[in-house]
């Protein structure tokens, strides 16, 4: 029985008066004296599964947002959710990462790839505990290490989270046994219930440790793999997308015409035009001040992916030359000397003039003088263009070089040629760029050198199928890799030597059919929709939307030429028709070196294998042709008749038809005119490009080998520690018989 | 005759039980948790305290389970998965190289240089920004967030040991803000001032108030606590900010410039090496300043990203000491002293 004083037992019982506070918790305390209990437990364990986790992920981080706001506002929070205010700022770097680095990418794919490493990374951190330690600790031990419970404020927290206060309240007696008795250990032995808490502790402390101890290699590692296995799809997929959309936009030519109207204007010289256009110090300008005005207000520099950097630099230096002319004529109709004081200077000048008499009256020194100066200036206005002043002198018998000599010495008042060129710059000149960069954008994914063009895929994939059908293996791909490129001449010609040894052995027909066999895994048939696409993009109709000039003659120069055969419409249809060829000439060029090897094999070229090789891998013509062809013309000219007579390729018509009119061309001309099918179909830079290909897979194979075998070490790792966690049989000895002796 | 001499302190005979306060000091700071003399090498102290005890220490306690494994140790393994995870970016990019042909090799060595800066420019905006701020706070609101403490832990007899040891640990004193360190800050003012007040009348002079309060750890607590509460919210958006802009800086063209070499071989090197950093960051800055014509994002992504860090820095300084100066003026005062209370 609690004791209550007297005094407050009278007053307990006079029940008219109404108890205050004080006297209530006495009250209540006298009526429960004897059943003193512990509180309700008011930790809660969440049952959680993949589903709902996710949902509760995207739940917990609004919450993380309101009480971002909440700790600002009030400065109230506690520790844990201040602690998951650091994830929210940790994912919002992540993001600010990825998007910097996204505007900064060379091309959409590395865009794409930004967003889904990142994004890889922070699964990667997330997944790796789920995956390979909470699991399989939850199948060996029997119970989940990252279990959550929410406390009595509410918080949800890692049960886990520090090993010395872990709130067993949560835990209710019957989960407990259901956990002991999945991991052996008896709830109602003796020590049960801590034997089973221990191994919990102890268990969950050593796989907490684990995952610290391996995070930092299997998150990297995770997202780099990760990257490895969708970089490729992503170029594929973006490839496709592009190439879809230019072929629709050429297909439809109110589209292209709309999409072509709608361009931006590039204003990208404008600035450094404007520099150099001021910086005319008020005379005459030389020839270097109007090359460097014509070289800014070139368009080749448009083109560097489709054209190779020396032949764009060839193109615009052809292209200024006619343009600088036009500058200089346009200069000198816009630019001006006053006439205050020009008759006192044409008089200074003395500028020796011929006249018909003089011959007959031998007389010298005749020039002009003040009084004939102000006449002949009379009929003209204040302000005399330079190439008025220029017929005028002129028609007065100055020589040219003495017209030149003092114009050079005149104060010339040049800024409406300067507002006339800017103008120019900024008007049809930017609005002519900005077409041009968007039928680019058209042009680039069809028959582009990037990595994301159609054409570059196409190219790409024939070469591993080259590489495929003729067994390219580990040997071959070291031998690649080093530098020269006569080791993958080299590999090609073994394994065309080796294929055809093989055959040494077995009858004809199985010859033939083997080799014929060996033609159709080398022949990939043309791919029709890429063909089309490259035919459209060079159609007159479609470009001239793009070189239009509406008659502006400086446009007109820049992009109709001088010569005709180097005008803008020129340069993109033969780009277009350059990439046709040549993956023309490389689909090709399996069959024709199989065609030479075959031969070889068969006895023919005897003495002359290398120039036969040599002429069909390294397509190094010009270089043959000065050792061989300056010294015996005409060994050179059998030998390539030999080689490309049509009648010795009948097996390889079966595969294509049309290498026999190819084979025909180079018979008939052998390489003395610069055609492109026949450059190309020896040419086409075979070596090199299976180069390319096979030392891009070595790296990655190489890649691969080191991280790969350092991800499944890994991997290995994690799992094989688990049995080892969570013994406790050192800490709870037997107990043997014994007592007090 | 007797001698006269006056007995001075060195001559006293040492009876008695009377102990200096310098030296019951430092038995106490042998043995109790207590807070240390700070100053700019502290951090760095801490830093390598846990690092070398990390893998010497925490990791086999934490292997082997013990019941002496705390949530401190836990913490300060979160900077091995740090270290590790930016070696392996770097490595990812460098360590097959020299299987590579030189070409292949240079364009990833490229991309190793510029993640190695990445992930050294993301350590460093994540201190810079943390550091600024706090200094900044400690200016105008007299806390110092990153006060450490020396903390003894009396360890449990691990299985086979006889006694446990004592282990040092160096937490921060503001490090939670439910329980924050009052106790400690309360005994290193009595015993170094001599008044178990002293660090909160600091404050509360800071805070606006002229008189000195008769309980100022009533009042000051909660102030401490929002300042905490308020810097840590804003820090931990505003360090991520300044990380973020520190790897697009080392995104920029001027790191794939940096003289590597190794310096075990060279050391002579070295110098020219750190220079080649130097350079490589100022250019970085001024690159990432002005961005490229490219797009939209090229052209003010750099901006946005440095001015963005400036200001939440800069908001992590103001905001908690905004909250924290108050006019003594407006201050309610629990009770009312015109009103007659009943006292039971």
């Amino acid at each position: 029985m609690t004791y209550v004083s007297p005094l407050l037992n009278s007053y307990l019982n006079n029940k008219t008066n109404k108890l205050n506070h004080h006297d209530k918790v006495y009250e209540d305390l006298k009526k429960h004296a004897n059943d003193v209990k512990p509180n309700e437990a008011k930790a809660k364990l969440v049952k959680r599964g993949p589903v709902t986790d996710a949902f509760n992920a995207i739940k917990d981080t609004g919450k993380d947002c309101a009480n971002f706001v909440k700790a600002v506002r009030t400065g109230k929070l506690s520790d844990n959710n201040l602690g998951r205010i650091n994830d929210l700022g940790l994912k919002l770097g992540a993001a600010l990462i990825a998007v910097f680095l996204a505007g900064h990418a060379k091309t959409k794919t590395d865009a794409i790839k930004q967003f889904v490493c990142g994004g890889g990374f922070l699964a990667a951190m997330t997944l790796w505990p789920k995956l390979f330690i909470n699991l399989p600790a939850r199948l060996v031990h029997g119970f989940n290490i990252d279990q959550k419970y929410i406390n009595a404020q509410g918080d949800k927290k890692d049960f886990f989270l520090d090993n010395q206060f872990l709130p067993w309240d949560a835990f209710s007696k019957e989960e407990l046994e259901k956990i002991g008795k999945r991991t052996g250990i008896d709830y109602n032995s003796e020590n049960g219930e801590e034997k089973i808490k221990r191994k919990m502790q102890k268990t969950a402390l050593q796989n907490r440790t684990l995952w610290m101890a391996t995070a930092g290699f299997a998150t990297p590692l995770g997202s780099a793999m990760l990257g490895k296995a969708v970089g490729p799809k992503i170029q594929e997929a973006v490839t496709k997308h592009d190439f879809e959309q230019a072929k629709d936009l050429l297909e439809n030519p109110e589209k292209l015409e709309a999409f072509i109207a709608k361009a931006k204007p590039d204003n990208s010289g404008v600035k450094a035009l404007n520099k150099i256009l001021n910086s005319n110090n008020g005379k005459m300008p030389d020839a270097k001040y109007f090359k460097s005005i014509s070289e800014k207000l070139q368009v080749s520099e448009l083109f560097p992916r489709l054209l190779s950097e020396d032949e764009s630099k060839i193109i615009s230096g052809i292209q200024s030359i006619g343009l600088e002319d036009k500058l200089k004529s346009l200069y000198e109709v816009n630019a001006t000397v006053s006439k205050n004081g020009l008759a006192d200077l044409i008089a200074n000048a003395k500028l020796p003039i011929f006249s018909a008499d003089m011959l007959l009256t031998g007389a010298e020194d005749v020039t002009i003088d003040k009084t004939t100066a102000t006449n002949i200036l009379a009929s003209l206005g204040d302000n005399i263009s330079i190439s008025s002043l220029r017929t005028l002198l002129k028609s007065r018998q100055v020589a040219d070089a003495d017209i030149e000599k003092f114009i050079a010495t005149l104060e010339v008042d040049d800024s409406s040629f300067r507002e006339k060129i800017k103008e120019f710059a900024k008007g049809p000149l930017a609005q002519a760029k900005g077409r041009i960069k968007a039928y680019l954008k058209i042009i680039n994914p069809i028959a582009g050198s990037t990595a994301e063009s159609m054409a570059t895929k196409e190219i790409t994939d024939i070469m591993l199928n080259y590489a495929d059908a003729l067994g390219i293996d580990e040997k071959t791909l070291a031998k690649a890799k080093s530098g020269t490129q006569d080791a993958s001449k080299n590999i090609l010609q073994d394994l065309f030597v080796n294929f055809f040894k093989k055959q040494d052995t077995l009858p004809i027909d199985e010859r033939t059919a083997k080799y014929t066999e060996l033609l159709n895994t080398l022949y990939r048939s043309p791919n029709a929709a890429l063909t089309e696409a490259m035919d459209k993009a060079g159609a007159t109709e479609n470009i001239a939307r793009v070189v239009k000039t509406d008659g502006d003659a400086l446009l007109e120069a820049i992009l109709g030429g001088t010569d005709k055969q180097v005008n803008l419409e020129g340069v993109i249809k033969q780009s277009i028709r350059t990439k046709k060829v040549d993956i023309d000439a490389i689909r090709l060029k399996g069959l024709l070196c199989a065609n030479m090897e075959r031969r070889i094999a068969a006895g023919e070229f005897k003495g002359v294998e290398d120039i036969v090789r040599a002429i069909i891998y390294d397509g190094n013509i010009s270089s043959l042709n000065n050792k061989l062809e300056v010294h015996e013309p005409e060994k050179f000219a059998d030998i390539l008749k030999q080689m490309f007579n049509r009648n010795a390729f009948q097996k390889e018509k079966e595969v294509c038809e049309t290498i026999g009119e190819q084979v025909e061309t180079i018979h008939k001309t052998l390489f003395k005119i610069g055609d492109d099918t026949v450059k190309n179909l020896t040419f086409a830079n075979f070596s090199s490009r299976i180069k390319e290909i096979l030392t891009s897979r070595f790296n990655d194979k190489a890649w691969m080998k080191k991280f790969g075998t350092m991800s499944a070490v890994l991997v290995a790792v994690t799992l094989l520690a688990q049995p080892f966690f969570g013994k406790i049989k050192k800490e709870y000895p037997e107990k043997t018989q014994g007592g007090a002796k | 005759m007797q001698q006269n001499t006056i007995p001075s302190v060195d001559n006293l005979p040492k009876v008695g039980y009377y102990v200096s306060h310098n030296e019951k000091k430092e038995k106490f700071y042998q043995t109790e948790s207590h807070i240390h003399k700070q100053n700019a090498l502290s951090g760095v102290k801490a830093g390598a305290h846990k690092l070398t005890n990390d893998i010497f220490t925490y990791f086999p306690k934490g292997f082997a389970g013990s019941k002496n494994s705390d949530f401190y140790e836990f913490l300060s393994l979160g900077m091995i998965p740090y270290a590790v995870g930016s070696a392996m970016l770097i490595a990812l990019y460098s360590a097959t190289n020299s299987k590579f042909s030189p070409q292949h090799a240079a364009a990833a060595g490229k991309v190793a240089k510029t993640m190695g800066a990445g992930v050294v420019l993301y350590g460093l905006g994540k201190w810079l920004s943390q550091k600024i701020a706090h200094k900044g706070i400690k200016a105008s609101t007299g806390i110092d967030l990153d006060m450490l403490y020396i903390n003894k832990i009396n360890e449990l007899p691990e299985p086979g040991q006889e006694k446990g040891i004592v282990r040092t640990q160096y937490p921060g004193v503001f490090a939670s803000v439910d329980f924050y360190r009052k106790d400690l800050l309360a005994k290193d003012s009595e015993l170094n001032h001599g008044d178990i007040y002293a660090y909160d009348d600091k404050i509360a002079k800071k805070a606006g108030f002229k008189k000195e309060l008769n309980a100022p750890n009533q009042t000051i607590g909660p102030k401490i606590r929002e300042v905490k509460a308020r810097a840590t919210a804003m820090e931990n958006i505003s360090k991520y900010v300044m990380a973020a802009t520190g790897v697009a800086m080392g995104a920029q063209k001027s790191f794939e410039n940096i003289k590597m070499i190794n310096p075990f071989k060279n050391p002579k090197e070295i110098p020219s090496m750190f220079k080649s950093m130097l350079t490589a960051v100022k250019d970085g800055a001024v690159q990432l300043w002005k961005g490229t014509d490219k797009n939209v994002l090229t052209r003010y992504g750099g901006k946005a990203l440095i001015i963005g860090s400036a200001v939440t820095t800069l908001l992590t300084w103001l905001v908690p000491t905004i909250g924290f100066k108050t006019n003594p003026n407006t201050m309610k005062s629990k009770v009312d002293t015109t009103k007659e209370y009943e006292v039971c």
